[in-house]
């Protein structure tokens, strides 16, 4: 799924701490992708390190944890959530 | 001897006092024998620092609360605590092994082209030298510093509050930036802070300095006529900032008498209160954008009660400038292609002929608002660069007046006695050719941030060409007197809104060539206000003479 970054200055470390901490959780693990450079979410510094800029499109990947399915209603909440931070970022 | 330090001002103010240059704690690379030790000794200091940010969130505000949290996940971060545990496992100390992580992610940053997110690459040296601190102990000891002008490589956000309330009058770094988080609370806490791209500074330890923030100048060593000089300039800026309040409720009228309309520009309606509270005349600018920032666009009914409110709190005229979107300012109800040259593609007005619909209810919004206010306003269009693009404005504005005669009767003609028609000049080519647009318009506003960077062809937003985004080129000056001289001659009231609204050194030109509204920020309100009522405008400029 992909997401146009709004937010003034790109993703950069105060939007992104709210990010973090959203997409810390434990059926799950979250990667963000821009351009052909993928970062875990869990890493605030690997996230910067992505350089997104305002108008640049970022990929998100939700991957389950063993024993949690695709369909399971908590991994589409996630996306769904994560998915609004990263438009409404500032 | 005195030397004078050409510096960038970065959080501004005017101090004197003693220069001290910071040594950075750097540890030497070492070996140990036992790395179960320093793996303790990395546990314990990561688990205090852990504590104290936790402790320092609790009581902060605002940004200062929000970098805080960012430097808590950065802590956390296992890119930086894999490092650490690593070179601890290979026997190095715990000191060295933070010390190198902070360097290793801050050199990771500093490889991202983007500014901006380059200026993060000071908050992993940060997160480090926190760390560094509790390992000698001396994070908990806050000396006073009273006096000190420190000298530093790089300043630090975690740094600058400590610094403040330990005395340190002000800051020259030899590396930073304008955006970095240590610049955001400079500003905030008012801590004067320079950067002086030289190493000089270090022999100068001990020496007096004068830091001048305002103007860009740090003052080495100074005579005694210039540490009085310094006296002066101090006392006379405290009493000018106190003197400037007998100008909040005078109407601004020059020396020879011209009427003159000192305005603010706002994003909504909150910015009103700061407008009254420093006698704003009217609001030169309503960037009415900032209502449709969130995903979808706000209701005709909802922008309604905003533009009433607006124009019942402000007491002169409001000039609402219709969605200016594009650019630098993105929005996620409008589907824009890519564009690899936005501030050269599709904004303002071009964007509102994809979206007629939205324009005519934001039109309709503010008629009716107007209207039923029983008051006056204006509506100015943005990045009008074609006759066809005011055209279009034109007839938008014509259909939604009819629209709400048509919806709520007669009384919505009156419109065309209550508000006035204007555009934005920020294309160069429509400032040369005002007469093009004359019979269309009531008036012309110059955006001079815009105006500036399509002249001198320089992304206002890239440090890398902020020599070549020059307002003072006269070429520049010539396009703005151009401009103002060809509408006044065609009728048109001329109003500035812009940063370079308000400047010392070119308002006295604005004000002979017949602008008669400026629209500054509203800290910028009185002085604006002084400087005019001291004009005579029958005298030229000094600076006339670039603009012939």
């Amino acid at each position: 799924m992909k997401v146009r970054i709004t937010a003034d200055h790109g993703l950069h470390a105060r939007p992104l701490a709210a990010f973090v901490k959203a997409a810390t959780v434990p059926f799950a693990e979250v990667f963000l992708k821009n351009g052909d450079k993928e970062a875990s979410a869990k890493s605030m510094f690997k996230m910067l390190a992505l350089g997104v800029k305002n108008n640049d499109f970022v990929e998100l990947i939700v991957k389950p944890a063993a024993g949690i399915s695709e369909s399971d209603p908590k991994i589409a909440e996630l996306k769904k959530n994560l998915v609004k931070m990263l438009e409404e970022m500032k | 001897m005195s030397l004078t330090v050409s510096v960038r001002s970065i959080s501004e103010g005017l101090v004197m006092g003693r220069l001290v240059v910071d040594s950075e704690l750097t540890p030497a690379e070492d070996k140990v024998f036992d790395p179960t030790i320093e793996d303790d000794r990395w546990a314990s200091a990561h688990r205090q620092a852990m504590e104290d940010i936790r402790r320092e969130i609790e009581v902060a505000e605002g940004d200062q609360a929000e970098i805080l949290e960012a430097y808590e996940l950065m802590m956390l971060d296992p890119e930086f605590t894999d490092i650490v545990n690593g070179l601890i496992s290979e026997c190095h100390s715990a000191e060295y092994a933070v010390y190198v992580a902070g360097i290793k992610l801050a050199d990771m940053l500093s490889s991202i082209p983007d500014d901006y997110l380059r200026q993060r690459a000071a908050d992993a040296k940060d997160i480090s030298k926190r760390i560094l601190k509790l390992f000698s102990g001396a994070g908990s000891v806050r000396q006073s510093r009273d006096g000190e002008i420190l000298f530093v490589d790089e300043l630090l956000a975690s740094d600058v509050v400590d610094l403040k309330e330990s005395g340190v009058l002000a800051v020259i770094s030899k590396r930073g930036g304008t955006a970095s988080h240590a610049a955001i609370l400079a500003r905030t806490h008012a801590l004067p802070y320079v950067m002086a791209r030289t190493d000089g500074f270090e022999k100068y330890s001990g020496k007096i300095v004068i830091v001048d923030a305002y103007v860009g100048e740090v003052i080495i060593d100074p005579s005694i006529n210039e540490q009085v000089e310094f006296v002066r300039e101090a006392e006379s800026i405290k009493a000018e900032k106190e003197a400037l309040m007998r100008y909040r409720d005078m109407v601004t009228y020059t020396a020879d008498g011209k009427r003159r309309i000192v305005s603010v520009n706002i994003s909504g309606p909150d910015d009103v209160q700061w407008a009254k509270k420093y006698g704003a005349e009217g609001i030169a600018l309503f960037r009415t954008e900032f209502l449709f920032s969130e995903s979808k666009e706000p209701s005709e009914e909802w922008q309604y009660e905003i533009y009433r409110k607006v124009l019942a709190e402000m007491e002169g005229i409001v000039t609402f400038r219709t969605l200016d979107i594009g650019g630098d300012k993105p929005s996620q109800i409008f589907r824009v292609e890519k564009e690899d040259n936005p501030f050269l593609g599709v904004r303002g007005i071009r964007l509102m002929k994809f979206y007629p619909e939205v324009l005519k209810r934001q039109l309709r919004a503010i008629v009716k608002a107007t209207v039923d206010s029983e008051k006056k306003s204006k509506i100015m269009f943005p990045m009008v660069t074609l006759r066809s693009d005011m055209e279009f404005a034109i007839h938008m504005y014509d259909a939604s007046v009819i629209d709400l005669v048509q919806q709520y009767g007669d009384k919505y003609y009156q419109a065309k006695d209550r508000i006035s028609i204007g555009m934005m000049v920020e294309v160069p080519s429509v400032a040369m050719n005002i007469e093009e647009f004359s019979d269309l318009v009531d008036f012309v506003s110059i955006g001079t941030n815009d105006l500036c960077q399509y002249a001198m062809a320089a992304d206002r937003t890239n440090p890398g060409v902020q020599d070549y985004y020059s307002t003072s080129d006269s070429g520049f000056l010539k396009i703005i007197s151009h401009c103002v001289k060809s509408a006044i001659l065609e009728g048109l009231h001329v109003s500035m809104c812009g940063n370079l609204a308000f400047h010392s050194e070119l308002i006295e030109l604005w004000n002979y060539l017949g602008i008669e509204e400026y629209g500054v920020v509203a800290t910028n309100v009185l002085a604006t206000k002084k400087a005019l009522m001291e004009l005579d405008s029958r005298i030229p400029p000094r600076n006339l003479r670039f603009v012939i």
